[in-house]
Formats: structure tokens, sequence, C-alpha cells
């Protein structure tokens, strides 16, 4: 490199003159200074590792690691409307492959005692978002002019703000050609609230049953009509049936 | 160095680094303040760093990437100030040469003067000034030779300017 500016000679002088009569500080005030700046960095350091550890022991830990939840259904907690003691006991009813079965506790509303049918649809249990991860049997049992339906939500219907936890209800309505109404408007069945119990015998739930009291709640206004006494109804599914019989 | 003390390293290389670091950045309260700095670091670290080939040059390095951090965090914090601040001047007299230089100096961009001052004042080769400040030999030659082109500019009496204001 040429120095054609005479540099070198050029920036020692100035170099000279601008620290002419600078004082050298004492090294033990740049160790001093050294010191509290390490001291700093330990005490952060530390700080930082009492906060990991303190995100590592917090309950709400491994929450990100844990990926999707299993099936576990939690009932909702409104106030329970009947002692649990006063429930009548109720095994659910086997339900052969590919069937759901029904068993009901002083039937109201001119609904049999005891119900299966063919299942008609049968989804994956599942928790997530999107709708349609929600097992919903879908039968219709036919009895003269008289129709019979339910459906189990074992994690309560998506998106629900009156329903949060497992859901069921049993519907029925007659067929009136002159009279057509909406089956969604008559009266229905209603398993919902802190002792409705849902068992899963597989895991993706496409075996399992639903139990509990239950009330009669009017369609489309959605009012109750009659709070639960202790008789109880019991829905089983079982979706272990040969390709075909059930829906996927 | 291998049995020197931190003491005698500091007082050794003290006058030397401050006379880099104050053409580097201009002001001599932040070339001592920078510097400062830079031997505490070395301080916590003395047992490992005397037993390097050259501790000064880690002083060096520390204090230079200090500078560069500083000038860069001034720059973000008051960029708008700075370009409205008149030029800075030297906080000592100085003569009309070394004035003209200094003025020079300060206008150059901070990577270039880093650059000539550490090749021509401090004297190292440029593949040292490269791994100083950890750039391609390349990009070293270019400053220096930017950095030269526009002290020359700035230094050399240059034709009288004639200004056709309105």
């Amino acid at each position: 490199m040429t120095d054609d500016l005479d540099l070198r000679p050029r920036l020692e002088r100035l170099a000279n003159e601008l620290t002419r009569d600078a004082l050298v500080p004492s090294p033990a005030a740049a160790a001093r200074r050294g010191r509290r700046r390490r001291r700093r960095q330990l005490v952060g350091a530390g700080l930082l590792a009492i906060a990991l550890v303190a995100l590592m022991v917090w309950p709400g830990a491994g929450l990100l690691d844990r990926g999707r939840p299993t099936v576990v259904p939690v009932a909702p907690a409104p106030t329970p409307t009947t002692p649990a003691s006063k429930l009548r006991p109720l095994r659910p009813p086997q339900a052969a492959p590919g069937q759901s079965a029904v068993v009901i506790q002083d039937p109201p509303l001119g609904l049999p005692g005891k119900m299966h049918t063919w299942l008609t649809e049968c989804r994956e249990v599942k928790f997530g978002h999107g709708g349609r991860e929600f097992q919903v049997p879908s039968f219709q049992i036919e009895r003269g002019d008289q129709r019979i339906s339910w459906y189990v939500y074992p994690l309560g219907p998506v998106g629900s703000k009156r329903y949060k936890g497992p859901w069921a209800n049993i519907q029925t309505w007659t067929e009136d050609p002159k009279n057509p109404r909406d089956p969604g408007s008559f009266p229905f069945v209603e398993l919902y609230g802190p002792q409705v119990r849902v068992h899963l015998s597989k895991p993706n739930g496409r075996k399992g049953s639903i139990v509990g009291p239950y009330s009669i709640v009017q369609g489309t206004t959605y009012t109750t009509l009659r709070q639960p006494t202790g008789a109880q109804v019991a829905i089983a599914w079982n979706c272990d049936a040969p390709p075909g019989v059930v829906p996927p | 160095m291998a049995d020197g003390s931190f003491e005698e390293f500091y007082e050794a290389t003290y006058g030397r680094l401050l006379r880099l670091l104050v053409l580097v950045t201009g002001d001599r309260g932040d070339a001592e303040d920078l510097l400062q700095d830079a031997y505490g670091r070395a301080a916590v670290r003395w047992r490992r760093l005397r037993d390097y080939q050259a501790p000064e040059a880690w002083v060096r390095r520390v204090a230079l990437r200090l500078a560069t951090d500083r000038a860069r965090r001034a720059r973000r914090r008051a960029a708008a100030l700075l370009r409205l601040r008149p030029p800075r001047s030297p906080s000592v007299e100085l003569s009309a040469d070394s004035l003209d230089l200094y003025q020079a100096l300060r206008g150059l961009p901070a990577g270039q003067r880093q650059a000539l001052v550490l090749h021509h004042l401090v004297g190292l080769p440029v593949e040292e000034v490269a791994s100083q400040l950890n750039l391609p030999v390349g990009t070293v030659k270019s400053r220096l030779s930017r950095g030269r082109a526009a002290l020359a500019r700035r230094l050399e009496p240059g034709p009288e300017v004639v200004r056709h204001d309105r």
C-alpha cells in the first residue's frame, strides 16, 4: 500500500496531540469495571435460570409438548338439580357391532323404555377445531307415524355456547303430511350436566356409552319443561362393525 | 507476556491503544471510556489472556468492536440529531495540519477510518487489519483505497469553488 499522503507521521502527530496530556487511569479501575460487568452478567444469568426453572415447574409447563390431548370428556359445572344419591342406578346397554342401544327409565314423551338401531354415522371422537370432529351417532326409528332419533356428542357440540361438555338428546316427533313440522320444534329428552358420565371403551371413541339424568326441553325455544328427576338415560354405541355396515 | 501481570500489560499498552481509539472515535472521552471497558473485560479473563501470543490484539479488537457498537447505537438513537449537529471539534488544541486531518478523518465512514488507522498508524498489514475487523481482505483493501482517496480529496487544496447563489 503506497502512502502518498504521508499518512503515518501525520496520524501519529494527530494522535500525539489528541492524547497529549491524557492521564493513565489506574488499572485497578479497569479491573473493577470488568468485575462489575461480570457480576451483572452473572446476576442476569441467574435471573434467567430462575425464570426458566419457574417456567418448567409451572403447572402449565409442557402444554406445548403434549400434542393433541386424548379424549377426556369433562362435564360442565352448572348447579346439579338432582343429588347423585337420588339417581336410580342404570347400567348402559350392550350395543351390538354397528348398532346403538338406548335404555330410558320412566320413559317420557311416549318413548319406549328400550330401543336399538343400526348406526348411520360413526365418526372418530377427538378434540379439535373444524366442527366435524365429534361423533354423532345418528339414527331413526319409525313406529307408525312416530319418529325417534338420538344424538350423542361425547365432548359437547362444536362451537356451542349453550353446551360445554358431554351432551346427548333423544328426539321424537310425529310425521303429519297435512301439517308438517320441524322435528326440532318438538320437546326432546336432554342429557346434560355434571352428573352425565361418558365412558369410551376405545381411545378413538368409536365404542362407548353415555349415562345420566335427563330433562325435557322444548325445541326451538330451549326452555326446560321438566327438570331431571332420579330417572336416567343410557345410550351405548359400537362402531366396531365389518366395513360397510357402518359408514366411516 | 506469559508471566506478566495485568497491571504491567495495562501500563505497557494503554497509550498505544488510546492513540488508536482516539483517532477512530474522534473523541478522547469516548476513547478512554471504551478502552476502560475493553480493559475491564480483559482483567476478568486475564488468566487465560496472558497466555495469548498478543493480548493487546485481543483488547484492541474488543475496543474496536465496542466503538462500532456504540457508533451504531448512537446512529440509531439520534440519527437526525447527529445529522443536524455541527461537526465535532477536538477537545484539545491542534496544529493546523492536525486539525485538517482530524476534520478529514471525521468525515470518513467509520469502517474506512478504522482500516486507515489500523494500517497506517498501528502499522498492521492488510491481512491483520482484516482479521482485527473480522472482514475479508478484499473489503479492507477497498476501504483503505477509498479512505485514502477521500482523505486526499479533503486534504489537498482544491480549486476555489465559486458558488452561484440565486
